[in-house]
């Protein structure tokens, strides 16, 4: 995996919604050695050691993970024709953002991501990882993103899922383990977020999105993600996005400046 | 009127309050027989015999939040600090960090009247301890053993460690950037901040929470200010996205010394009958109720409320007055008599004491 250095951040800034919110690059313990961490001969972190267990014996997915590269801009990009069929005005939407750089985006306005996308951070161009850390009743999901830093709360405690919630834009989620995996369903969001970024796939507040977390092995995560939105989509649609564990390192802090920035980001926008 | 105008824009900014789960019982807490939290009961303790300090709490920080200088010398406070001070309370408080949009930086743990971080949520794990803030910020306290660097880069939310001084949890905090303000008055701080807070969680339902600063360019010493927090039981945190708000900085205009341009003359005999203390009638939502104490001092009337700095009062009628830290007063003469607090959000009764 790279370092986190400049030279990604740099690169970062091709998305020109995305250099408000470039982070400080020499923030510190980006090479901090973590404790209790199983390791090669030569010191590396051994991804492919065995899932650690937290005392109750179910798999702890805790550590600084980024997914795959390409899901934040099209979360849809490995599915066939037909397994994602859009409502007309969805589609209409999709298009009309591919057609404009996704200037509507809410991430311009340093609005948080929403759900799945929040989880999307990871490529060459665009490394946004996101830290586990899990307690029996409580897994905090923390966020760098490309806007500001931002958590989720999943509960393990065995609460339902609002049925008429205020909607938030990360909505809400409870949590259970199936075997070894963590299945995360949330609800209540309230409907302007976006699923991904380039083609913009959006989210009504209808929407109902489980997270299926498996740690395959030490180094290796799987999120399998199912998006039941029956006012934008004809039918469930499903994406199996690979997560890396970033080794020896932590977030970056970022927080985006709107006042500062919005003025710039568009021009066609006014100030 | 202008007394009104920082209150116009933090009203626009208060949180929805019909969020889900805030009835949802929380798990672990030990209950009286009729349900109700027992929160005398002795802190909980984690599998390795540490103090637990994991739960949502309310902070309350009435005076500090207001006025983190409060108990220091005005001399203590460097001349240009006491200048940023003057020029932030003159331009109204425009560039407060809710109004930007920006952190709380350093303030979090003081801070618990500013929309956004009236609670935090405590995630305590063997080697890391989160503290999280319904603004969706967050902090992590790693207790992994790692030092604090010397020379970090600057962040809104600083770096921080800590380790169990017996059952106080110390956190040392440090590389904050200097954007933030430590309080509402306008304190500011250089990048040189350290920051030490101890957490001791003394029974279940209460936190208390020593914050001592150090940053000899704008203070000549260091001090320690003291915040307590109670149990948030059977409820949970709203998520605040400041973006999501119109600022309103549009009408935010004027300034704090326009107010003199109003001024009444008072008797001094009319005056002196509202000298005293008076207690807010408490609305349900807060916490703990407002104090205020006026005084006369030179043929004008003085305020103080929790503590957070005299201020001197500016009449714009016999009853009538502004420059309670940009909010009004309304003194009422019938029966026992009391005042009025006067707030874009409308008037608090206060009785007098």
């Amino acid at each position: 995996m790279q370092n986190r250095t400049l030279s990604n951040q740099v690169r970062l800034c091709a998305i020109a919604v995305l250099c408000l919110a470039v982070p400080a690059v020499h923030a510190q313990w980006l090479n901090y050695r973590i404790p209790g961490v199983p390791r090669t001969p030569d010191g590396k972190v051994n991804l492919t050691a065995p899932t650690p267990r937290t005392p109750d014996g179910k798999p702890d997915l805790s550590g600084t993970w980024e997914s795959e590269g390409g899901y934040f801009g099209n979360l849809a990009r490995d599915l066939k024709p037909g397994e994602l069929l859009m409502l007309p005005w969805a589609e209409a939407q999709v298009k009309d953002n591919l057609g404009n750089q996704h200037k509507n985006d809410p991430m311009v306005a340093c609005l948080p991501p929403g759900v799945p996308r929040i989880n999307m951070g990871g490529s060459r161009s665009m490394p946004h990882p996101f830290k586990v850390v899990q307690t029996p009743s409580l897994v905090i999901l923390l966020y760098e993103t490309s806007t500001n830093q931002t958590f989720r709360q999943v509960f393990l405690d065995g609460r339902p899922l609002p049925t008429d919630p205020q909607p938030t834009w990360l909505g809400y989620s409870v949590g259970h383990w199936e075997g070894d995996t963590l299945v995360v369903e949330t609800a209540g969001f309230n409907g302007r977020a976006w699923v991904d970024t380039a083609s913009g796939h959006p989210q009504t507040e209808a929407a109902r999105v489980t997270e299926r977390f498996t740690r395959r092995d030490f180094g290796h995560m799987e999120i399998d993600i199912t998006i039941d939105d029956p006012k934008a989509y004809l039918k469930p649609w499903r994406v199996r996005v690979p997560i890396n564990l970033l080794p020896d390192t932590d977030l970056i802090e970022t927080f985006c400046e709107n006042e500062r920035d919005l003025g710039r980001m568009d021009r066609t926008r006014k100030p | 009127m202008k007394a009104s105008l920082i209150a116009v824009v933090l009203v626009a900014l208060t949180a929805t309050l019909a969020a889900q789960w805030l009835s949802q019982p929380t798990e672990g807490i030990p209950r009286a027989p009729d349900g109700k939290p027992n929160l005398a009961a002795p802190a909980p303790r984690t599998r390795d015999g540490k103090p637990d300090l994991s739960g949502l709490w309310t902070k309350i920080s009435p005076k500090y939040s207001r006025n983190i200088a409060a108990d220091l010398k005005p001399e203590e406070v460097q001349p240009w600090a006491r200048d940023l001070v003057e020029q932030r309370r003159e331009d109204l408080g425009r560039d407060y960090m809710n109004v930007r949009c920006v952190p709380l930086g350093p303030g979090y743990v003081t801070a618990a009247d500013s929309t956004g971080s009236e609670m935090i949520k405590i995630v305590q794990t063997p080697g890391l301890i989160l503290i999280l803030n319904p603004d969706l910020t967050y902090r992590q306290i790693f207790l992994d053993g790692r030092a604090l660097e010397p020379a970090p880069n600057p962040t809104w939310m600083g770096y921080s460690v800590g380790h169990w001084d017996a059952d106080t949890l110390v956190v040392e905090s440090f590389g904050f950037n200097d954007r933030t303000w430590l309080d509402h008055d306008g304190h500011p701080h250089t990048e040189g901040l350290r920051m030490t807070e101890r957490y001791g969680r003394p029974n279940f339902g209460s936190l208390e929470i020593d914050v001592t600063l150090s940053d000899p360019a704008a203070y000549a010493r260091r001090w320690t200010v003291a915040v307590r927090a109670e149990l948030a039981a059977d409820t949970e945190m709203i998520e605040w996205v400041c973006n999501e708000g119109k600022s309103g900085l549009e009408h935010w205009v004027g300034k704090a010394s326009d107010e003199r341009k109003g001024e009444v003359p008072v008797a001094p005999e009319i005056l002196g009958t509202y000298v005293g203390i008076y207690e807010e009638q408490r609305p349900l939502w807060r916490t703990v109720p407002r104090v205020v104490q006026i005084t006369l001092s030179n043929g004008t009337l003085v305020a103080d409320m929790d503590g957070r700095g005299k201020v001197s009062l500016i009449s714009t009628s016999q009853t009538t007055f502004s420059g309670l830290y940009g909010l009004g007063v309304e003194f009422i003469q019938a029966g026992s008599g009391g005042l009025f607090v006067k707030h874009v959000s409308g008037n608090y009764r206060f009785a007098r004491k």
